[in-house]
């Protein structure tokens, strides 16, 4: 079934998501090509969000969707819509290569000059961040409360795990569990509301 | 045996924000079977697409479409689906040998994509040891090179157990830390490296302390260093500062 949450123009016209894949499990060139005009622009909203540089972005963009033609056999509809199968894996790629070029820029030069200390370990937002946030935040996300929208960002879009967002906010890890949690039900609650409305 | 503990992993989980023996206790918990867990973990994920789905929609370059398409079709004209592995059925007759050869064909089964996608990892894997050869080469001549010192550090009141060393060439200005026994830093302070030269302290930056209280740290080249012959690991607020402010825990001097 597909995600009702991602309307696409036209999807009436077009196949569904799930069988676009499992074509392109079968070797369905065509059925890659609608997927991909499909699905691009979802993904590389995300791919963007995360990453920022728009070279890097392209480039984990490809990997996804080769990736996505690669594994179309191993596509289970029950665990999930054909969104969440593409979008979890464009996130966690998107993320290795965030972690991948901060590492790159950890290692070894420890400047005096303390201006240039404050060197990307991930902590500074980069131009591109902060750019983001200073647009007005619309939509479900808006919708939450501050501090658990910082905690689903922090997770959803930098990779963090719990433990590195209890340091990075200076909370305990509890409140950041608890603040999760709730942030997450309030989403899901949201999205359902929104579905029984447009079904 | 209560059920919330895991209802509480399921939203960490939907994130991959969970601590890894945190996650593998709740992969063993849905491995185990668990519908509730299930459900609500795909009820996270699909409402975190639908936040997705509301960024802002920007058309990749078209360049991109075009070298998938190439790739893809200079893929093998049909791919076989993932193989089933069937089970062969020889009454009185199953043996070893048949066993290894049904293995040899499902084996046999896998696609060319398959083992075009693990030629591409391993490529992956290689750059990014070649990368992590270099930084080794590059250690191990500082270490070995005649004029290197090792300057012991011991672990001052807040942190008696501590103890460091720092492999020192001042003719570069560089160096290696290592430390054991630090404690874990409390939540927005690090840990900060320090040498001094004549009595002036030059950061040598930050650094995480792993799960045992130990550190490595590469260092320089620093700048003013050469001369230093002291050497003090002091608890800083997040990001250090340009001046040692808090308390220190590791001191030691060359001599």
């Amino acid at each position: 079934m597909p995600s009702p949450l991602t309307k696409v123009p036209h999807a009436e016209e077009s196949p569904d998501g799930g069988a676009l894949i499992r074509r392109m499990a079968q070797g369905d060139r065509d059925a890659f090509a609608a997927f991909y005009d499909r699905y691009a622009a979802l993904a590389f909203a995300l791919v963007r969000r995360i990453l920022v540089q728009p070279a890097e972005a392209e480039e984990v963009l490809q990997e996804v969707f080769w990736q996505a033609w690669s594994e179309a056999g191993r596509y289970d509809p029950r665990r999930g819509s054909p969104e969440a199968w593409l979008l979890m894996r464009a996130r966690s790629r998107a993320i290795d290569r965030v972690r991948a070029i901060r590492r790159r820029s950890e290692t070894f030069v420890a400047p005096a000059d303390e201006s240039l200390a404050q060197a990307p370990d991930g902590r500074t937002p980069g131009p591109g961040v902060l750019a983001e946030e200073r647009k007005l935040v619309h939509g479900a996300l808006a919708r939450l409360p501050d501090a658990q929208r910082r905690v689903i960002e922090l997770a959803f879009y930098e990779g963090l795990t719990q433990a590195e967002i209890a340091e990075r906010l200076g909370e305990p890890l509890g409140t950041v569990k608890t603040r999760t949690r709730a942030g997450l039900e309030r989403l899901r609650g949201h999205f359902v509301t929104l579905e029984g409305a447009t079904t | 045996m209560s059920h919330e503990p895991y209802a509480e992993l399921a939203s960490g989980y939907a994130l991959t924000a969970l601590a890894e023996d945190e996650r593998a206790r709740f992969e063993s918990h849905l491995q185990a079977g668990c519908p509730e867990c299930e459900a609500l973990v795909r009820a996270y994920v699909e409402a975190l697409v639908g936040v997705a789905a509301e960024l802002p929609r920007t058309a990749p370059p078209p360049g991109v479409r075009a070298r998938l398409l190439e790739r893809v079709a200079a893929d093998p004209a049909r791919r076989a689906p993932r193989p089933v592995r069937r089970r062969w059925v020889w009454p009185a007759l199953a043996t070893a040998a048949l066993a290894a050869a049904a293995a040899v064909l499902v084996y046999l089964g896998t696609t060319v994509t398959e083992l075009r996608r693990e030629a591409a990892d391993r490529a992956r894997e290689a750059a990014t040891l070649r990368a992590e050869v270099a930084r080794q080469r590059e250690l191990l001549a500082l270490l070995g090179a005649p004029d290197t010192r090792a300057i012991a550090l011991s672990g001052l009141a807040p942190s008696p157990g501590a103890r460091g060393r720092m492999w020192w060439n001042g003719r570069r200005a560089a160096g290696y830390f290592v430390a054991s026994g630090l404690p874990a830093p409390p939540a927005g302070k690090t840990y900060q490296l320090w040498a001094v030269a004549g009595g002036t302290p030059i950061s040598a930056g930050t650094f995480p302390v792993g799960p045992g209280g130990e550190a490595a740290v590469p260092v320089g080249p620093l700048a003013g260093a050469a001369t230093a012959e002291v050497f003090a690991v002091t608890l800083e607020p997040a990001g250090g500062r340009p001046a040692p402010s808090g308390p220190m825990y590791l001191a030691g001097k060359t001599g």
